[in-house]
């Protein structure tokens, strides 16, 4: 005889995972920590790669300006400003990469911890 | 207002019956917008010029995920690119390689909204994506609309200056490239929009956030005429008064499919058909979960003439409903 009740539920469950729990499920397998600083690593590694696309497509952009500097022999003020630029950017970039690991994090934990209740109910069915 | 009720609910039933056509058919309607505009407006490389490149990527693309189908397009239009110079597609491409790296890796759901944006701006109607993300998802998404506005305004300029980059085949390659990036770096224009655009995204989505009455209509409403009214302000200011009746009409018409948008989606009770398997010890189960609808189709008039008494009955079942966390009707 089928558990009407059972079924309901487990429904309920199967539809999360095959929905919002493929993202979430994943993520309560990490520590908070764990997840925020592979975030920020992530984050380290596709910002500075992002910085210096960045930087080349300006310096390609400016040319002859730059050529003429770079003759002037104004080196250390042009590495000073990219460094500068490169502190403020990746600054600015890793702090949205830590709120949004954080944010992420948190929603995920709250889903998830619905979703052991549930699993929990289940079991002592 | 009841027929327009009855009209959003038989879409919302035929939607949940049939998604699983739908939702690849919207999409393939929008792709084949979007390869359609490429091929029409930027096919300079004569190899892949035949209309059937179009149709069968655009066909393709239709059954894959968006974040997919937004990097085949992204190529298929750097291929064409191509056609004008290795330079101008090189840059394309590391817009599209920018994009991914800052933004796309938080959100990858969020790529049809790259797609879309172009395609609205040549239908001339670009102002309608501000408003609807930000009445419909965080600030965060408004950066996919903006990258949408980056990209159409520098195929724009591409567009406008093919006959330079044509004729200067023989010319330096740094005179492309020049060129090429200048349709990003010192497009006025493209930096006005494109800071209208966050401004507004982030209004709405505080308004339609506040607990006010109507703060979906009201967020629409102030987010279509100050986004006019700087976009106007904007463009005055930076000596380029052309294209103003444009402006006023797409925002007129931007401004009346938010609010249809809005009276599609707000209080909307969509929920998806489910289709899931699985098993226990006894028994494997194949359920199809349908979604309730809410509100039935032609429900049926009463007229109370006692209507003061009637109100209060309805009054108390309700709280009883709500005490008991059922629905009302199950009441009668």
């Amino acid at each position: 005889m089928v558990n009407e009740e059972k079924v309901r539920l487990m429904t309920k469950l199967a539809v999360f995972e095959e929905n919002k729990g493929k993202k979430t499920i994943p993520i309560g397998d990490y520590y908070r920590s764990d997840f925020i600083s592979k975030n920020l690593l992530l984050g380290f590694i596709t910002g500075t790669i992002a910085y210096f696309l960045l930087f080349a497509i300006w310096a390609l952009y400016q040319g002859e300006k730059l050529v003429q500097r770079l003759l002037a022999l104004d080196f250390g003020h042009i590495i000073f400003l990219v460094i500068v630029f490169y502190g403020i950017f990746m600054v600015l970039y890793l702090t949205i990469c830590y709120l949004v690991g954080d944010y992420r994090y948190r929603r995920s934990v709250k889903s998830l911890k619905s979703y052991k209740k549930a699993l929990k109910r289940l079991e002592n069915m | 207002m009841d027929t327009l009720y009855e009209i959003k609910t038989r879409i919302i039933t035929f939607i949940e019956k049939n998604e699983i056509y739908v939702k690849p058919a919207a999409k393939f309607i929008l792709l084949l917008m979007a390869y359609l505009m490429v091929y029409l407006n930027l096919g300079y490389y004569a190899k892949i010029n035949n209309i059937f490149i179009p149709l069968i990527l655009s066909v393709a693309c239709a059954i894959v995920p968006m974040g997919l189908s937004a990097i085949v397009l992204g190529l298929y239009t750097a291929a064409n690119l191509y056609g004008l110079g290795l330079e101008i597609a090189g840059v394309f491409l590391v817009l599209l390689l920018l994009a991914y790296l800052l933004y796309f890796r938080f959100a990858r759901d969020k790529g049809f909204l790259v797609v879309l944006t172009p395609v609205l701006n040549m239908i001339g109607i670009p102002y309608t994506m501000p408003i609807a993300t930000g009445l419909t998802s965080n600030p965060g998404s408004s950066v996919s609309v903006l990258m949408g506005t980056i990209i159409f305004y520098f195929l724009r300029g591409i567009k406008a200056n093919e006959q330079v980059l044509l004729a200067s085949e023989d010319a330096l390659k740094t005179t492309k490239l020049h060129i090429a990036l200048e349709q990003v770096l010192a497009n006025k224009e493209m930096w006005l929009i494109v800071g209208v655009f966050f401004f507004i995204n982030v209004i709405v989505y505080i308004i339609r956030r506040l607990a006010i009455k109507e703060a979906w209509k009201i967020a629409i409403s102030v987010g279509g005429v100050v986004q006019l009214l700087l976009i106007l302000i904007g463009k005055l200011v930076l000596g380029m008064p052309y294209g103003i009746l444009g402006l006023i009409l797409g925002s007129i018409v931007s401004v009346a499919i938010c609010f249809v948008f809005q009276f599609c989606v707000f209080d909307l009770d969509y929920q998806r058909i489910e289709r899931v398997q699985f098993e226990d010890d006894n028994y494997y189960y194949y359920v199809r979960a349908v979604p309730k609808v809410l509100v039935a189709v032609k429900e049926k008039q009463v007229k109370t003439f006692n209507e003061t008494k009637a109100k209060r009955e309805e009054e108390v079942e309700r709280e009883i409903a709500r005490e008991l966390d059922i629905d009302p009707k199950n009441l009668k």
